[in-house]
């Protein structure tokens, strides 16, 4: 089942799917092209796992399920998480951002994106969760299951994208179930995939990585995500529409609230400049005057005659990034639009990452330890336990 | 012979516990007298500052000389730091005679064996504690007196630290003209005084958390499995708060205390909390999730590095009497819903049990080591009047 082989490649962007849920999501993602992006399956379920499209599948916690569900049970997703850390880890090798996937209110969803989302923390990518919450109708229990692993997914992720699966499917308009729900996987496939390619095809405006980076660590939590597409000769409208209107924006009002605003546009070769002009525009004018909004495109041929948006909303207003500015990340006076998209640019940004812990350790050595400077330091594992957990983790804390 | 009362002296990093007990029957003991001091001159759990952390044994003693009016001449000391270590030996015997039936002599030779380990001269040893017994090829014998074989062994848990420091917290209390009568590892004695036979038996897991270190002690199969010290307490907790909002200490104390949590929960998303401004502290506003976000950071972290330790000392995982908490940090909110995620086993906090008297000393699972240290006092002591006294480890300990 699992190719180990696989996890050692160096990825700039690790994508995971987590649990069912979070799987099939992942393989809507890659498309009807799987083989385009390496994408990494992770349960305990084998048979779930071997129906997955994922190029890396990793089976976890065989000892415990003996390769079947856990039965809702996320106690036992993340001791099976636990188990495998170290296959888990090989996933996010040298990943600089890391995407995980998950459905909640199951169990390997539940229990076990938490436990994921650290590991690629620890590897050191800035770390990016989507998680869906059940249905109303599927009863209390799992909701209050999905609520609870939210909060451990706050504390374990840069950023939460949540998605309410009754909204989802209100924005899809079909009545049969299974058709339903493959068209809600396919919404929020094609979303993250937006996201992806921002990053990975970047097009005439590019986002810089830094800024995503910037703005995912900056969010403070929870976002929100919509998805709409357009074809046509009002593509661009009917697709801002869509996010605007729909009920993954709750009509608007999550735009008009948001502190912070990723917007992604993906088309073809025949995507105009006038076009994502009138879609960024449609944005701010829905948006708060303090809003701070993002753009960026990217070129894909398969969506040729198409525009496709994906619109991430932050719910707080990020703080100034004492870290962008420290490292000289920030560069504030030149436009995105100008920088070319220069492909040996990621690997150097990521050796400047890599370095950043270092350097902020030694900065701290003298100011970091606070009351225990002038002690002896208790030292475990090579790291002085004096300096601040949160420091040492490099979690994200709002001051 | 009437037992005399018990002076049961714990030095911690935060605070001073004096206090004095007496033999009730059903090994129960009742507190007469409580002293309280805040410490000074002690970090992680050791002594920095001979004279400052004297003055505050000193009221400490005062005041339960005081309250219990028993003139104090000797106490019972607890000790702690990041230090203290323990590590299993296993200690063999051929079975002399013609029966092969093994008898007592042979299981105190054992024993003697067992206990004679080489440790660093540095180092002293503070206890050993009999495990099991293993007779030729079987393990886990408990009882072996009587049975044949050609070969005992005895697994000895033996814990020690660095000496100098050790005799550093006995000089304190000398110093002030007192004698240490005994002395023990602060975290057996949290284990003595609030864990239950049953879950001893069971396996369970009990965690210390104080101001500076904190200390653990796992059972399995009524059998002390692992003990030790983590150089990591809830002062660190303050610290990170103290730091991460650029607060001062007393501060940074007080939102700990008041609103801090160790799990972050919804009600967090949103809520700040509000320093008023006092003199020389012009108030500060700090976001409630970023408050817990930090304490579950370093909460979190010292029950994985528990967990770890108890990992590798191969300690069996079930532990169905779950985690206990006592110490100060057993007040922080949600600390055992992170516990029992960490662990993922049931906690709850430990209370001292087997004690009357002061309602104070007896409830609250910060007492759980002082209350403990007065059990082992009058364990010990029982045991003196039945043997004749055996404490020549403790002598070289205190330099005598």
């Amino acid at each position: 089942m699992t190719r180990p082989g696989d996890g050692q490649r160096t990825r700039t962007i690790s994508i995971v799917g987590v649990g069912g849920g979070g799987c099939k999501i992942v393989d809507c993602m890659a498309g009807d092209r799987p083989r385009m992006l390496a994408t990494a399956a992770v349960n305990t379920d084998e048979a779930e796992l071997s129906a997955s499209s994922a190029t890396t599948k990793l089976q976890i916690g065989a000892a415990h399920t003996g390769g079947h569900g856990t039965g809702g049970d996320a106690r036992l997703a993340a001791r099976a998480a636990a188990d495998d850390l170290h296959m888990i880890r090989n996933l996010f090798t040298g990943a600089e951002l890391a995407i995980v996937v998950a459905g909640l209110g199951g169990g390997v969803g539940t229990g076990a994106a938490p436990v994921i989302l650290k590991a690629a923390r620890d590897a050191g990518a800035a770390t990016i969760c989507l998680a869906t919450v059940p249905f109303h109708f599927e009863g209390g229990h799992r909701r209050d299951r999905a609520e609870a692993a939210i909060v451990d997914l706050l504390g374990a992720t840069d950023a939460l994208i949540v998605v309410q699966n009754d909204r989802l499917l209100e924005a899809v308009d079909k009545a049969a179930i299974a058709e339903a729900l493959a068209e809600g996987d396919r919404v929020l496939g094609a979303s993250l995939n937006c996201l992806w390619k921002l990053v990975a095809q970047p097009g005439f405006i590019a986002l810089d990585f830094a800024d995503l980076r910037r703005l995912v660590r900056g969010s403070g939590g929870m976002c929100t995500m919509a998805y709409g597409e357009g074809t046509g000769r009002d593509r661009a409208r009917r697709a801002v529409a869509a996010v605007l209107e729909g009920p993954l924006m709750a009509r608007g009002k999550v735009v008009a609230e948001a502190k912070s605003l990723l917007v992604s546009i993906v088309g073809g070769a025949d995507l105009m400049l006038q076009e994502v002009g009138d879609i960024v525009n449609a944005i701010k004018r829905k948006a708060g005057a303090d809003a701070e909004i993002e753009v960026g495109t990217a070129m894909d041929d398969a969506l040729r005659g198409r525009v496709a948006l994906a619109v991430i909303a932050s719910e707080l207003r990020s703080a100034p990034d004492a870290e962008a500015e420290a490292d000289g990340d920030a560069k504030p006076d030149v436009p995105p639009s100008r920088k070319p998209a220069d492909a040996g640019e990621p690997r150097s940004r990521e050796r400047r990452r890599r370095g950043e812990p270092k350097q902020t350790r030694l900065n701290l050595e003298t100011a970091g330890r606070g009351r225990f400077k002038d002690t002896e330091p208790t030292m475990l594992d090579g790291q002085d336990l004096d300096v601040p957990t949160f420091v040492r983790r490099g979690i994200r804390v709002e001051r | 012979m009437p037992i005399p009362p018990v002076v049961a002296l714990e030095i911690g990093t935060t605070k001073t516990i004096a206090l004095v007990g007496e033999l009730r029957e059903h090994e129960s003991v009742m507190i007469t007298g409580i002293g309280k001091a805040p410490s000074a001159g002690v970090r992680k759990g050791e002594i920095v500052d001979l004279e400052n952390a004297m003055l505050g044994v000193r009221s400490a003693l005062q005041e339960a000389e005081e309250r219990s009016k028993v003139a104090i001449r000797r106490v019972h000391l607890a000790v702690s730091g990041g230090h203290i270590a323990s590590l299993i030996n296993r200690g063999s015997l051929p079975i002399q005679g013609d029966s092969a039936e093994i008898t007592q002599d042979d299981v105190d030779q054992v024993m003697e064996v067992a206990k004679a380990v080489n440790l660093p001269a540095d180092r002293e040893i503070l206890h050993t504690i009999c495990q099991h017994f293993c007779v030729d090829e079987q393990e886990r014998v408990l009882k072996p007196l009587g049975m044949e074989g050609v070969r005992l062994s005895v697994d000895m848990l033996i814990l020690h630290g660095v000496r100098n420091r050790l005799r550093n917290t006995a000089k304190v209390v000398r110093s002030l003209r007192l004698d240490v009568h005994d002395a023990a590892f602060s975290g057996l004695c949290s284990a003595l005084a609030v864990l239950t036979p049953e879950q001893k038996k069971s396996g369970v897991v009990l965690i210390d958390m104080g101001g500076g270190t904190t200390e653990y002690v796992a059972y399995a199969g009524n059998v002390l499995a692992a003990a030790g010290v983590l150089g990591v307490g809830g002062d660190h907790i303050t610290n990170d708060i103290a730091l991460c909002f650029g607060v001062p200490h007393t501060q940074a104390e007080r939102l700990k205390k008041e609103a801090g949590s160790a799990v972050v929960d919804s009600s967090g998303a949103t809520k700040r909390v509000s320093l008023p401004p006092e003199v020389g502290f012009p108030g500060r506003v700090v976001a409630m999730r970023s408050l817990q976000t930090v304490i579950g950071a370093r909460t979190e972290e010292i029950f994985e590095m528990v967990r770890k330790r108890l990992e590798d000392d191969a300690v069996p995982q079930q532990a169905a009497g779950g985690v206990v908490l006592t110490g100060g940090g057993a007040h922080l909110r949600g600390v055992c819903r992170l516990a029992e995620k960490v662990f993922g086993l049931p906690c709850a906090p430990g209370r001292p049990r087997n004690v009357s008297g002061l309602a104070t000393a007896t409830e609250g699972p910060e007492y759980a080591t002082a209350v403990g240290m007065v059990h082992y006092g009058f364990r010990t002591q029982t045991a003196q009047q039945q043997r004749g006294g055996l404490r020549g480890v403790l002598r070289a300990l205190l330099g005598r």
